[in-house]
């Protein structure tokens, strides 16, 4: 069990952008596999504008945006193999502590999380991403970092508490969000 | 200001051990100055249109001589042991939104408890001042990532409205690329 050994590091949202999360996580998976710094708004620009021309400005892509598309940057417009780094195709749910080790500790590649929160009207979701994989007192536990975190946005807490939301979005729940999906990163 | 703390139910001693036993850091143990205050913390969340405002355990705010701050968390979760959550760089700038808000002159009376209020779905965190005999006042201290400054003290209403219009432009967010699963 352990962390990513090379530094990883998200770039906080800010009010600003309140919806770049996606920007943000996608932004830090590209850095670190890519030893370039990758800003959220390059990033923005790349996975949303409509024909590649140069022209797309990020404030227009300010808006949500799933995460696998950007990780995988399949905008046909600007498809670039290079920046594809989704390993999985978003649908693997909440994974066991097992398969995050083998992911972070082993493939030292960074696991991306989709974490839904309960709303008036409908539930949004919100994306993180696991850095690390410990054991604690005999208990699993994990490192995730934040975009909405003050920085550096750095959270840990047990892997029973990030998944105590998972069902349901029980208020009774450690964490306040559900655990709904899992990306694996290349 | 006229304000008061409840009594913590763990030691500053108990959280800097779970601090230093959590990021593995023996230096933080060994800090010559620290502080550590617990304050009440409550969430808000939706359980169907109507906000919910619940009492989830108790926030530990420290910072390790003047360097390295947390926020730890100790919640109460389906009436078992507390569990604790941490964060890390966040208790400077709770404790920083405390020396301001200590600093108003404005608020003579009541006395206030000391509290603090987090709205997870909007992203949002906020010191709460809570009275039984007069109106309760909030200033905002994060929002998505970013620290709040210069903000004024809101009254209940003014913070429900806000946080619903953040929530409705969320949502309008949402609809526009009409996608099954959205993100914030």
């Amino acid at each position: 069990m352990g962390f990513l050994q090379d530094p990883i590091s998200v770039e906080p949202q800010t009010s600003a952008h309140p919806y770049w999360c996606w920007a943000s996580i996608t932004a830090a998976v590209w850095t670190f596999f890519e030893k370039v710094t990758w800003t959220m708004p390059q990033v923005v620009v790349l996975a949303l504008q409509p024909d590649c021309s140069g022209q797309f400005q990020a404030e227009q892509g300010e808006h949500e945006w799933p995460l696998a598309s950007a990780l995988s940057l399949d905008n046909q417009a600007c498809l670039n193999t290079a920046h594809n780094h989704l390993a999985s195709d978003g649908t693997l749910g909440p994974v066991d502590f097992t398969d995050l080790g083998t992911q972070i500790d082993s493939l030292q590649s960074p696991v991306c999380v989709a974490l839904t929160f309960a709303t008036p009207v409908e539930q949004s979701t919100h994306y993180c991403l696991i850095n690390g994989v410990f054991m604690q007192d005999g208990e699993p536990w994990i490192s995730l970092l934040d975009p909405a975190g003050i920085p550096p946005g750095e959270q840990r807490m047990a892997f029973s508490d990030l998944a105590s939301g998972t069902v349901t979005l029980e208020s009774s729940a450690a964490f306040p969000a559900a655990w709904t999906d899992t990306f694996y990163t290349k | 200001m006229n304000v008061q703390t409840t009594a913590a139910p763990h030691s500053k001693q108990q959280v800097l051990d779970l601090i230093t036993k959590t990021f593995a850091d023996r230096r933080l143990g060994k800090s010559p100055r620290t502080v550590v205050m617990g304050l009440p913390l409550f969430r808000m969340s939706w359980e169907s249109t109507k906000p919910t405002v619940e009492h989830k355990g108790w926030r530990y705010l420290t910072l390790f001589n003047a360097q390295e701050s947390f926020v730890v968390d100790a919640v109460t979760s389906r009436n078992t042991e507390f569990r604790f959550l941490f964060q890390r760089g966040s208790g400077r700038i709770w404790l920083q939104g405390l020396q301001n808000l200590l600093r108003r002159r404005q608020i003579k009376t009541p006395q206030f408890e000391l509290r603090c209020l987090d709205v997870p779905a909007a992203h949002l965190s906020l010191l709460w001042l809570y009275s039984t005999d007069a109106e309760s006042l909030f200033l905002y201290l994060h929002n998505h990532g970013q620290v709040c400054r210069k903000e004024k003290l809101r009254k209940l209403e003014e913070v429900e409205r806000e946080i619903e219009i953040a929530i409705e432009q969320k949502l309008a967010g949402f609809s526009r690329v009409r996608l099954p699963n959205v993100n914030s």
